[in-house]
């Protein structure tokens, strides 16, 4: 089985009055067999765009090691929906143009402020625009 | 003149078939800074306060954050709370790896509930989960 490994790059500079705050970093996640990368044209209901489980499938894999997720749309943000079926669900807001990065499928939600209790797999991704349709790119791999 | 740019690239080769992507996001009214390196163990510590009064380890917003897991061998856990300390969020960042943040807005449920609003973050929390780690962060907002 072909495996190689994947490398990426955040890189963050402020500018103000002159000064410049940088930060750059590069990671490199090992063996990656399967990818998944597509572009989409969502609209304002939620639409799956990923989801995960024991048995691959088309729009399904069986783990994450990697995902970057960009919000095209050059006006309206979208909200990502991470959620385990049933249970832990988080909503985060997209702006235009930005990034939204996991590393693996784990997460733990409560409503309470209480502390961290046990990570939960995430079972599957939505998107929904804001507004009006518009465009996302995924990129998910695993080894 | 303030700006913040963030750029994101991903390599992938994979028997010759290329899935690179790579993003930049830039902004053009950055106002604040904030910039941070601590070491953490399992006990859990406040990293940072999103709110309007200005004060130490405080931005008044989030148009950036990254926060990257220095260490080498162990994951870091991250949770963000709203004011109130209701609506919280838990994230693993793996060894070096990192996790970033364009704006304070988020929303939880633990039902499965559907969307209902966003909240503003409030605080971020770091702790390691099995072991000694450092991280790196760095927020900006406009």
């Amino acid at each position: 089985m072909a495996t190689a490994n994947l490398t990426s790059t955040v890189s963050s500079t402020i500018t103000l009055d002159g000064r410049t705050y940088s930060l750059s970093k590069t990671t490199t996640v090992s063996n990656m067999t399967n990818v998944f990368q597509t572009r989409m044209t969502i609209g304002t209901s939620a639409t799956d765009v990923l989801a995960f489980a024991a048995a691959a499938a088309a729009g399904t894999l069986t783990d994450l090691d990697y995902m970057m997720l960009v919000n095209h749309d050059t006006t309206n943000f979208c909200t990502i929906t991470i959620k385990v079926t049933g249970g832990d669900t988080s909503f985060f807001k997209l702006t235009a143009g930005a990034v939204f990065l996991l590393f693996n499928r784990s997460l733990d939600v409560n409503t309470t402020g209480a502390a961290f209790a046990a990570f939960n797999n995430i079972n599957e991704i939505e998107i929904t625009f804001d507004t009006a349709s518009g465009d996302i790119e995924l990129l998910a791999a695993f080894g | 003149m303030a700006s913040a740019t963030n750029t994101i690239t991903v390599g992938l080769t994979i028997d010759s078939v290329v899935y690179d992507m790579s993003n930049t996001f830039t902004t053009s009214s950055a106002t604040d800074a904030y910039i941070r390196r601590v070491n953490v163990d399992t006990t859990e510590i406040q990293i940072l306060q999103v709110g309007a009064t200005v004060a130490a380890g405080k931005i008044e917003s989030i148009r950036g954050l990254v926060i990257h897991n220095l260490s080498t061998k162990n994951t870091v856990r991250i949770r963000f709370t709203e004011t109130g300390s209701n609506q919280t969020a838990i994230f693993r960042i793996p060894p070096k790896g990192f996790h970033n943040f364009g704006n304070a807005q988020y929303s939880v449920n633990n039902t499965g509930g559907a969307f209902v609003a966003f909240v503003n973050v409030a605080s971020i929390y770091a702790s390691a989960e099995y072991d000694d780690a450092t991280i790196l962060f760095i927020a900006q907002h406009d």
